[in-house]
Order: structure tokens, then C-alpha cells, then sequence
């Protein structure tokens, strides 16, 4: 306890988690940033750093984010993240009558809840999961890597063949050189791609540069000119309501009690929906959202100004942060795009999933799931204080964004080993990633594919070689091995035959 | 309807593409010893079996006479994310030989302006806070050696 305490309390843990909570709000306040790519920014800064300082930072990231995508929601009716789409249908309704302020205030209470209580479960659930994992074995492990990638594949996006697509090319990508066999494998000769590719500039360049040049189709010309100063205009207009905004930020005991069974539910739901590899904090909300609507006793009043629908969406999506951190702490399969950042940034720093984690490391482990809980009272704290003002990012021109996210992107991929070849990668990383976002590719299977494809090999050349006759014999033999093999065809199936079921309706 | 070829076309030609890529990967796999080619060879296999599917999906689709999943792409719309990719290739490409910093203040310079910024104030704050940032944090403080070129 002492240990944790120390380093927890250090100088540097207590600076990276005010500065990655205040990055994280400010990341996830503008539109078109996710906490994915925020993250994928700062790995190359954390390297330096010690590790619990860093991952802290990272995690007060991925919450924040997460958190402060709720901030343009309410007031300007844009989603600053993806996870808080559910929030602005009823958030903006509130900001129209004077109420925004309320609304933050619920938003800020739910998204705390949640993610407190997400970082409890992971407290509890984590060191009793990787003693389940104790019985595993390379077989299982090779399996729950092929169930990590079916499901991310299938819950990333609308088309499950294009998240398969998406996991394959990063399965390819994630042979490429040494890392385990004495061959180089798709190097071509050259000595830079023999380490093989680099996961911090491929993550940058998924992540940062498709954002780049999406905001770089907001470029004013002669065709789009009326329609951009409404554009502008238009959240011009609603960053000065917002400026006016009068009543009480944070809920009173009166109006926080009716709301905290829709608040804790969302919570719960989110956790579970966090745990599932490849489902992150969109569907967290929206999952929220509903449970909230379903459970209510006035219904009608979703999508006019609900304070239990951004309740239950707030409580969700932030509790998917906690939720996804089981998995990848554990099994080292990432329950998010966010989480299979925090696990990159993990392995930058020497560190792998597992048993290790939560026995040789435990100090180091639990400095970080408590540093993740702090950085979630110390969202709320900072949101109270910057909600009046956090609007003003949103009409940050893109103008400024684009270079500081491209110097960023182009600085962080080479200090990563002071390489230029790594910026290179970057960039062909972030050019097949404007590719995938312009026909509907997810990127995040792609990501997971890349750390857990590696993995996937190690353990199934293992199995090759423990079982000294038919693999196919081996594999049904071992009662885990056809859990998960039922798993991964149930989940490969689902989707063909739903859809088929709503095309017979 | 016009668009909806347009957008067919481009979606079977991106699933062929794949195809593509898939087999390059099986055949690159050929000369591999021992238990190295394995995996790579079920990935492609599997990647390929994805992208067939993608393409049969497709034909089916634009066979039913349905809209298609993913619009269209309209060349006059990557106008601006080409052309800021062609500085950012640039940027990647010049900072090795003219210097990290040097090169970090044109290109932002350059692309504030072509994204519209014309306040003389902000282009001066942005450029500065900028450098100062990245200066401080990366050369000073995380020591990483920045590549000076020929300039600074």
C-alpha cells in the first residue's frame, strides 16, 4: 500500500495526471478527435517517463476524452467523441432552453459514477480473471487471440467483412520482419522492415493522419464558401448561448437521487459492454441511453431534454474505459481502439499482459488502476470548472488543429527511435487509413490485428509443437479450446443470420 | 444513378485491390523455411476469402438495384486532403535534410494559410507556442536528437 501510495504521489504521477486530464478534455471537446488518436500522440512522450507516471497520463486520457466529448454534445449538438453521440440528443434539447448548464452538470456526475465505479470493477475483476487465465495454455491463448479478432471485426462499424478485412491487413502487416522467426519475413531486403513495423507509428498514422485530412475537406473554397460560413456562424452563435448559460452546474441531492439507479445501471451495462473485445464507448452509450429510456418512467420526454437520457449515457461510455482495461490487462486482448492504445504503450514500456502484471508488478499495476480512478474524480473537478469555457475549443479553426496534430504525428513517429523510416511508415499508415475511412474500413481491428496477431502465431507454432499429431485432434480435446472455437463460429454467424432475418421481415 | 455506378465501381474495385494484395502476400509467403510461411499463409487466405466475399456481396447488391453501402468519391473533394498530404510528404520527406524545426515552421505557415488563415496575430502565436512546445518538450526535455540539415 505504501509503494502504491508513493508512487502515486510522486511529483511526476501527480503532473502527467493533471496534464493528461486536461489534454484529455480538451482532445475530446473537439469535434473530430477521438481519444484513440490523443493517445496515439502522446505514447512517444510517455516513453521517457517512468511507467506509472505514463500510463496514468494515458488512462486520465482515455477517460477524459471520453468525458469531455460531452461538452460540444450539450452545447453545440456535435459530438466531440464518437461515444458521446446518445448524449447530444437530449443534451442539446436542454442547452436550447436555458438548461445546459444542468445538463453538464448530470453529464459530469454520470461520467464520474461510471467511471469510478468501472475502475473498481477493474480493481476487483482483473486479479480474479488472470487467475482464470492461470488454466490457460498456448492452445487457448491462440484461440482467445482468433475471438479477440472475429468480434472486433464484427462490432467495429456496420459491415462485418470490412472489419475482417480490416483485422486481416493488419494480421499481414504484423508478420512483417523478425519478431519470430530467424527470417524476415515481407522486408524486401531492407534492413528497417527486418525489426518489423513499428506499432507506435502505425497506430499515429491510423489514427492522426486520416483526421488530418478529414479536416482538411473543410477547406473554404469557391464551391463550399456560403456553406461553410454558416457553418461557422452557426457555432459562433451557439459558443456565446453557451457563454450565457445561468443556473446550477452540479445536480442537488434531490435531483441526482432519482437519477442514480439509471446512472449505475449504465454503469454496470457499461463495464459488460466494455469487457466485449472491439466494442468501445459508442456503443457503451448508446447502450446507456437505452437501458435509461427502457427503465424510465417518462419516456416521452427522450429527445426532448431527458436528464436520465445523458445520465445513462454518460454512465456508460465512461464505464466502457474501465470495462476494456479488464481484458487487456489481463488476456491482453483489448476491450477498445483506446484500450489496444494503452496496451501498445504498455509493451513500449517493457511491460506484457498477464499474470506478471498483477503478481511480480502488482505495486506498478495497482499504482495505475488507482491513478485511473483518481483521473476520473479529477475529470469532474476540471469539467466544473472549464465547462463555461470548454465550448471555445470546438471553434478552434482547423486551420491551427491541422499542423499541430501533422508536427505531432510527424515528431512523435520519429522520437520513438530517433529513425526517419519510422515517420515514413506514419505516413503510409495514415494514406491506408484515409483509404479505410473514405470506403468504410474500420482502423481499430486493424490495431488489435497487429498486437494480437503476433501473439496469435507464438501461441499457435507452440500448439504445433505440443501436440505431436493431428493439431485439429489436439484443439478438440481441450474442453476451454471448443468453448472458444463455438464462440468464435457463434460470433462469425450471428450477424449473417440476423441480417437474413430481417430481410425475411 | 450515375453516382451509384461510380460508387459501385470504386467498391468492387477496392475488393479486387485487396484480392490482390492477399495473393501478393500468398506468393511472397512461397520461399519461406520451415513453420514461417504458416500463418502467413492462413491470414492471406483468410484476407482473400474477406475481399471475395466483399466483391460477391457487392454484385449482389447493385444486381438487387439497392443503394450502395459507401457513397461514392468525389475527386473534387480530396482536392484539399491531396494537396495537404502532398505537404505533409514534403514535411516528412525535407525535415532530414533541411532540419526539424526549420522545416516545422514553414509547413505550418504554409498550412494555415492554405486552410485560410490570414490574421497575421494568430499565424505569429500559433507558430511560436508551436515551436516553443515542441522544443521544449522533445529537444529539452526528453533529449530526443532532433535532425538539424543543413539550416538549424
Amino acid at each position: 500500500m505504501q509503494a502504491i501510495m508513493s508512487d502515486l504521489l510522486s511529483l511526476q504521477t501527480l503532473l502527467a495526471l493533471v496534464a493528461g486530464t486536461f489534454g484529455g478534455l480538451v482532445v475530446g471537446g473537439l469535434p473530430g478527435l477521438s481519444a484513440t488518436m490523443g493517445m496515439s500522440l502522446l505514447i512517444p512522450i510517455t516513453y521517457t517517463m517512468d511507467t506509472v507516471p505514463s500510463m496514468v497520463m494515458l488512462a486520465a486520457v482515455y477517460c477524459s476524452a471520453v468525458y469531455g466529448g460531452s461538452f460540444s454534445a450539450i452545447l453545440i449538438h456535435t459530438p466531440g467523441t464518437p461515444a458521446s453521440a446518445a448524449t447530444a440528443i437530449d443534451g442539446y434539447q436542454l442547452t436550447k432552453r436555458g438548461k445546459g448548464l444542468q445538463a453538464l452538470g448530470v453529464s459530469t456526475t454520470a461520467s464520474v459514477i461510471g467511471g469510478v465505479v468501472s475502475g473498481v470493477a477493474l480493481l476487483l475483476i482483473a486479479p480474479q480473471l488472470v487467475k482464470v487465465a492461470l488454466m490457460f495454455s498456448a492452445p487457448e491463448y491462440f484461440l482467445i487471440a482468433v475471438f479477440g479478432l472475429t468480434i472486433v471485426g464484427g462490432l467495429s462499424g456496420n459491415n462485418l467483412l470490412k472489419g475482417l478485412v480490416s483485422a486481416g491487413f493488419g494480421l499481414i502487416i504484423g508478420m512483417v520482419g523478425m519478431n519470430i522467426f530467424p527470417y524476415a519475413r515481407y522486408s524486401f531486403g531492407n534492413l528497417n522492415l527486418q525489426g518489423g513495423i513499428q506499432l507506435v507509428p502505425a497506430m499515429i498514422g491510423l489514427f492522426s493522419l486520416p483526421q488530418v485530412l478529414t479536416l482538411a475537406e473543410s477547406r473554404v473554397n469557391k464551391k463550399n464558401r456560403e456553406e461553410q460560413k454558416k457553418i461557422q456562424e452557426s457555432i459562433q452563435e451557439q459558443i456565446a448561448r453557451a457563454g450565457k448559460m445561468k443556473g446550477h452546474f452540479w445536480p442537488t441531492p434531490a435531483e441526482l437521487k432519482p437519477l442514480l439507479p439509471t446512472i449505475l445501471k449504465a454503469s454496470i451495462l457499461g463495464i459488460g459492454v466494455g469487457i466485449l473485445p472491439g466494442a468501445g464507448g459508442d456503443i457503451g452509450s448508446w447502450v446507456g441511453y437505452n437501458s435509461a429510456k427502457n427503465g424510465s418512467k417518462n419516456k416521452e420526454l427522450f429527445g426532448k431534454g431527458s436528464l436520465e437520457g445523458i445520465a445513462g449515457s454518460e454512465a456508460g461510455n465512461n464505464a466502457v474505459c474501465g470495462g476494456a482495461l479488464i481484458p487487456a490487462l489481463t488476456l491482453g486482448i483489448p476491450g477498445s481502439g483506446a484500450a489496444a492504445v494503452f496496451l501498445g504503450a504498455l509493451t513500449v514500456q517493457g511491460f506484457s499482459s498477464g499474470t506478471n502484471l498483477f503478481s511480480k508488478y502488482a505495486d506498478m499495476t495497482y499504482s495505475i488502476l488507482v491513478g485511473f480512478i483518481a483521473a476520473n474524480i479529477l475529470m469532474g473537478i476540471m469539467g466544473w470548472l472549464l465547462s463555461r469555457y470548454a465550448v471555445r475549443f470546438a471553434a478552434l479553426p482547423n486551420g491551427i488543429l491541422i499542423p499541430v496534430i501533422t508536427s505531432l504525428s510527424v515528431i512523435g513517429s520519429y522520437a520513438i527511435r530517433n529513425n526517419v523510416f519510422d515517420v515514413y511508415v506514419m505516413l503510409f499508415f495514415g494514406v491506408i487509413g484515409y483509404c479505410m475511412k473514405k470506403f468504410d474500413f474500420p482502423a481499430a481491428p486493424a490495431v488489435l490485428a497487429l498486437i494480437l496477431g503476433p501473439m496469435a502465431e507464438r501461441n499457435l507454432i507452440t500448439s504445433i509443437q505440443m501436440c505431436k499429431g493431428s493439431i485439429l485432434v489436439y484443439y478438440f480435446t481441450r474442453p476451454i479450446c471448443v468453448f472458444f472455437m463455438i464462440l468464435i463460429v457463434v460470433t462469425l454467424l450471428a450477424p449473417v443470420i440476423q441480417k437474413r432475418r430481417r430481410e425475411a421481415v | 444513378m450515375e453516382k451509384d455506378k461510380k460508387a459501385y465501381r470504386q467498391s468492387i474495385g477496392v475488393s479486387l485491390a485487396i484480392m490482390a494484395f492477399a495473393v501478393a502476400a500468398m506468393v511472397l509467403s512461397l520461399p519461406m523455411p520451415g513453420n514461417a510461411p504458416i500463418f502467413p499463409r492462413m491470414a492471406a487466405g483468410f484476407l482473400f476469402l474477406c475481399a471475395l466475399g466483399l466483391l460477391v456481396g457487392t454484385i449482389q447488391r447493385q444486381k438487387r438495384g439497392q443503394a450502395p453501402e459507401t457513397a461514392a468519391l468525389e475527386w473534387e473533394k480530396l482536392e484539399s486532403p491531396l494537396a495537404t498530404l502532398a505537404l505533409v510528404v514534403v514535411y516528412a520527406l525535407g525535415f532530414k535534410y533541411i532540419g526539424f524545426y526549420v522545416t516545422t515552421f514553414v509547413v505550418t505557415v504554409v498550412l494555415m494559410l492554405y486552410m485560410g488563415i490570414r490574421s497575421m496575430k494568430t499565424m505569429i502565436l500559433v507558430v511560436v507556442v508551436l515551436l516553443a512546445f515542441l522544443y521544449g518538450l522533445f529537444t529539452m526535455q526528453l533529449k530526443v536528437p532532433m535532425p538539424q540539415g543543413i539550416l538549424f
